[in-house]
């Protein structure tokens, strides 16, 4: 899972998420790893800034292709989107 | 055995099935066939219920850590935790296990008739480590106070409790933990969210496992007149989202542009007036605003 470092997880984080996952999400996870990748760096990019916790909550979804994983949040005014995801990334389950 | 078949076992709502079919179709892939019935029995017996299609990832855990995660919870009697919150299933058992007895040896609410504090099944160790500090703090106490001089007993203390053998069905290793307030801590909105006074204690009480307390009426939240931006900016838990959530279902089918992209996977039949309505709305479609969103298109607001 040592991809993550690149999107700026640190090891501590890293740590937990694999201490907290079921075995197969992390297989799945890493056999994808960039598909996933390409969908961090997409929040990371958009300037989501929890998109750490977005991704330990809601990991699976990551696992999205990424078009379709782009068209959720592009729907949105960037700026809007950013600031009711900090406020409550649980939003994310209604977009 | 279909993805579809999957679905179709779960007790889903329309729209959340509509949701996993977007989001959660990778998960449906790994979940193994071979046990999914096996699983699904499982948490019957055990009274879990997976409503939402973010729970379906609970079925990625093995039988096995299923079995053992409410074999350890049994223990202390709170295994309740995964009836209110399945997700939990997910997280590391032990770490949970852990959580709760600390905050029943140093008197540290952690639940309520609503549910289970999030600290407790947080990923993020830093996210209980903030918690621990934030509810030692207010009481004044340093967390890693001697058993001696006072009732709050340190996360070691905790952990030399000493364990009858034949209690365990699982051998627990607890390794040393260090606490303290000497890490720099992220912020968490979720669990900023969970330990809000609002949340956690009515007028200005402190709720403890023992304390009673009133269920909130409906008249607390009449969601009709809520907008969606004060529906998103509210202090409403996770429980109380959920019922606004059934609010939402009510005319959010227009919105939902998914079933174009759910047809190359599922044969899924849907009435030729609702094909046009989403041809309509996606080549009508423009960069929407929150503000643009008006209530009444989410079932909410007058």
């Amino acid at each position: 899972m040592k991809f993550l470092e690149k999107y700026e997880f640190d090891k501590e984080t890293i740590a937990d998420f694999l201490n907290n996952s079921p075995k197969k999400m992390i297989d799945a996870i890493k056999d994808n790893k960039k598909l996933v990748g390409a969908n961090i760096e997409y929040l990371k990019d958009l300037g989501v800034t929890n998109y750490q916790d977005i991704f330990l909550e809601y990991y699976d979804m990551f696992l999205m292709d990424h078009s379709n994983f782009v068209e959720i949040f592009s729907k949105y005014e960037p700026e809007d989107l950013i600031e009711k995801l900090k406020k409550n990334m649980k939003i994310i389950e209604y977009l | 055995m279909t993805l579809k078949e999957k679905l179709d076992l779960l007790n889903l709502s329309d729209r959340e099935k509509e949701i996993a079919i977007v989001k959660n179709s990778a998960t449906l892939a790994i979940i193994d066939e071979r046990d999914f019935d096996g699983k699904l029995s499982f948490l019957n017996t055990k009274d879990v219920k997976i409503t939402k299609a973010r729970e379906i990832k609970v079925l990625t855990v093995s039988l096995e850590d299923l079995t053992k995660n409410f074999s350890v919870l049994d223990e202390i009697h709170e295994s309740d935790l995964y009836r209110y919150e399945p997700l939990a299933l997910t997280v590391n058992v032990i770490d949970i296990y852990k959580r709760i007895k600390y905050c029943i040896q140093n008197n540290i609410p952690y639940k309520t008739e609503k549910g289970y504090n999030p600290a407790i099944y947080t990923k993020r160790e830093a996210a209980w480590k903030k918690f621990i500090d934030e509810n030692t703090m207010q009481r004044n106490v340093p967390v890693n106070e001697q058993k001696d001089n006072g009732n709050v007993l340190s996360f070691e203390d905790v952990l030399s409790e000493p364990k009858k053998e034949e209690d365990s069905i699982y051998k627990i290793d607890f390794d040393g933990l260090e606490m303290g307030n000497e890490n720099k801590v992220e912020e968490t909105p979720v669990l900023e969210e969970a330990t809000r006074e609002n949340i956690f204690s009515f007028d200005n009480e402190n709720i403890s496992p023992s304390t009673p307390t009133e269920p909130l009426s409906s008249e607390d939240f009449d969601y009709d007149h809520i907008k969606i931006d004060d529906y998103l900016n509210s202090e409403i838990d996770v429980h109380d989202m959920d019922a606004a959530s059934k609010e939402l279902e009510q005319g959010t089918e227009k919105l939902n542009n998914t079933v174009e992209n759910a047809k190359s996977a599922y044969e899924i039949s849907l009435a030729e007036n609702l094909d046009k309505e989403l041809e309509m709305y996606n080549n009508s479609f423009d960069t929407v605003s929150f503000n643009d969103l008006e209530p009444e298109s989410f079932g909410l607001g007058r």
